[in-house]
């Protein structure tokens, strides 16, 4: 890691909604985090413990109320900043349908690149290859509406892409995807992350997606309280319990075996890996 | 019998160039008391099909009868059917408005020739039926309370009108595992304890694996599976066909049968899956 890159960097970020009811709480307070060029991200923790909110302060969505948060060098802070920010980070949020913009998949695709006043040519080849790259260029003249749900997220991702983000921030991208659409839409985040050197902050209630991740942060009341590689980060069972969070299946049943007496090593965490040693 | 669908067909905008069948020649009964869960990929016909059993559509063909008597277009015979069966939507809680719990909860019933005790009789037995105490949040608004406590206050709204049976269109989506648990059980503890028909519609095989009595799997419109879980998550293969998985535990058992072990595959739980493990290997050995 010695000579990785922060692609973001938060630095001291505190931040608090201003519309009334929400009161005087912080959604997030003290955050410092880096995270380098080409991580795999993903962000757990409770309903209301600040997921969102960072979320859309890495695009700039929001601003911070106190501290700073870095795009490839780029400070949220400054309004001038806030396209090129936006361009380089694009989010995908949980429910396809509020996002779909143009009737058929290739129109909805170029949306974003026709904003940059992008020459068409150019704008063709973004949308042929974004699409080549989740998986959906046989269906390009296809009907947004009557796809399914996994394809409709991988249609935004690739809507995502074409605008050439340097990373990708999805909040819950696959909460209400059936089985089929879940696996589809990992499959291709995974992809990007591994072969176009995306860099993905994926925030999920599924604490089996959060396998797939290079490292896993934990968020409780607007603060990270957990840090680390995600099989270090399930083993910490008592302290995920108390913030209300699981532990992957397998994991689980794991832990349970080894209370029984099972000689089993504690970072089991998927189904193939047990299988293995149980047959081993 | 409660609920009977027989041969229900139902076609969106017949006639013109958009025309598409979402349902086919669907025959199901809903009895008295079960627990019922209903899953296929996105654009089975799940949400077509849970509108028929409230009669917010009617069929194209075929017929919907409610304790034998068949639901037409009849508008006061309508509202009567819809009245015993509860429908909660898909993210109940973006349909929460009133100032405060306690009136959002009441604003069914209200609708209902009831006079005021018996309203708020209702009212505080719908929260206490969700794990709410009215005392502590009937005051309060609404849009104070958090996600999993605003979706309970929904689901008190419904179960206020006292329907004979409860549908719930993903009722735990998007929530944390713990609000997801909790809104579960609760569903777990309507049918258990106060005997009300549930009718789950769900992406996650292991909640309605773990949780419901009877399953029917959808897919293009029609019913391909149906029976316990053990008899629908018995082939993995069918299920991947259907766009569907096995449950976690249930996955990891077909896997170690494969493998050449001799364990059961109707397993849906990490406690049970847990025995059956512990079995495999012999007991308890240190």
């Amino acid at each position: 890691m010695g000579c990785a890159v922060a692609i973001i960097s938060v630095k001291g970020l505190g931040y608090r909604y201003s519309a009334e009811g929400c009161g005087e709480a912080w959604a997030l307070k003290d955050i410092n985090l880096s995270i380098n060029k080409g991580e795999f991200v993903a962000v757990l923790g409770p309903n209301g413990s600040g997921k969102s909110t960072l979320a859309k302060q890495i695009n700039a969505l929001l601003t911070p109320t106190e501290g700073e948060v870095l795009l490839d060098g780029l400070s949220t802070v400054d309004h001038l900043n806030h396209w090129r920010i936006r361009q380089r980070a694009g989010m995908v949020f949980q429910n396809p349908d509020n996002q779909i913009v143009a009737t058929t998949v290739e129109e909805d695709v170029a949306f974003g690149p026709e904003n940059l006043g992008i020459p068409a040519a150019e704008i063709r080849k973004r949308v042929d290859e974004a699409l080549n790259l989740v998986g959906m260029s046989a269906y390009r003249l296809h009907a947004v509406h009557l796809l399914s749900g996994g394809q409709k997220q991988r249609v935004a991702i690739a809507g995502v892409i074409a605008m050439r983000p340097s990373c990708l921030v999805l909040d819950e991208p696959t909460a209400l995807l059936d089985p089929r659409g879940r696996r589809e839409v990992m499959e291709i985040i995974s992809r990007l992350n591994r072969m176009e050197g995306i860099t993905v902050i994926h925030i999920t209630h599924f604490m089996e997606e959060a396998l797939a991740a290079g490292r896993v942060l934990v968020l409780d009341q607007g603060r990270i309280v957990l840090d680390g590689e995600p099989r270090q980060v399930f083993q910490q069972r008592h302290e995920l319990r108390a913030l209300g969070l699981d532990l992957p299946a397998v994991a689980e049943l794991v832990l349970e075996l080894r209370a029984a007496g099972l000689d089993l090593p504690p970072d089991v965490m998927t189904v193939d890996e047990l299988v293995a040693k149980l047959c081993s | 019998m409660l609920l009977k669908l027989r041969n229900v067909s139902y076609t969106y905008m017949p006639g013109t160039p958009f025309e598409v069948t979402a349902l086919k020649n669907i025959t199901l009964d809903i009895h008295q008391g079960e627990y019922l869960a209903i899953i296929g990929q996105t654009g089975s016909g799940k949400s077509t099909l849970i509108q028929h059993l409230n009669g917010l559509l009617l069929p194209s063909t075929g017929e919907v009868y409610l304790d034998g008597e068949q639901v037409n277009k009849d508008k006061k015979r309508l509202a009567a059917f819809r009245r015993r069966i509860g429908l909660l939507f898909q993210f109940p809680e973006q349909q929460l408005f009133e100032e405060n719990v306690a009136s959002d909860v009441a604003f069914g019933p209200k609708n209902l020739d009831l006079n005021d005790q018996e309203i708020a009789e209702r009212v505080e037995r719908a929260l206490r039926l969700v794990g709410l105490n009215l005392t502590e949040v009937g005051d309060r608004s609404p849009f104070t309370l958090s996600g999993g406590q605003m979706r309970r206050v929904a689901m008190a709204g419904v179960l206020a009108m006292e329907p004979d049976v409860v549908i719930l269109d993903e009722p735990a989506a998007g929530l944390d595992p713990r609000s997801k648990a909790e809104i579960l059980n609760q569903i777990d503890a309507l049918h258990r304890e106060h005997k009300m028909t549930v009718v789950l519609v769900s992406h996650s095989m292991e909640d309605v694996a773990s949780r419901a009595e009877r399953l029917i799997v959808l897919a293009d419109g029609e019913i391909k599976l149906a029976g316990s879980p053990a008899d629908v998550f018995q082939d993995a293969a069918v299920l991947e066909e259907l766009g569907l998985a096995l449950p976690q535990m249930t996955l990891l058992m077909h896997r170690l049968r494969q493998a050449g072990k001799d364990v059961p595959v109707n397993i849906f739980s990490v406690g049970a899956a847990k025995e059956a493990i512990l079995q495999m290997m012999g007991g308890d050995k240190p």
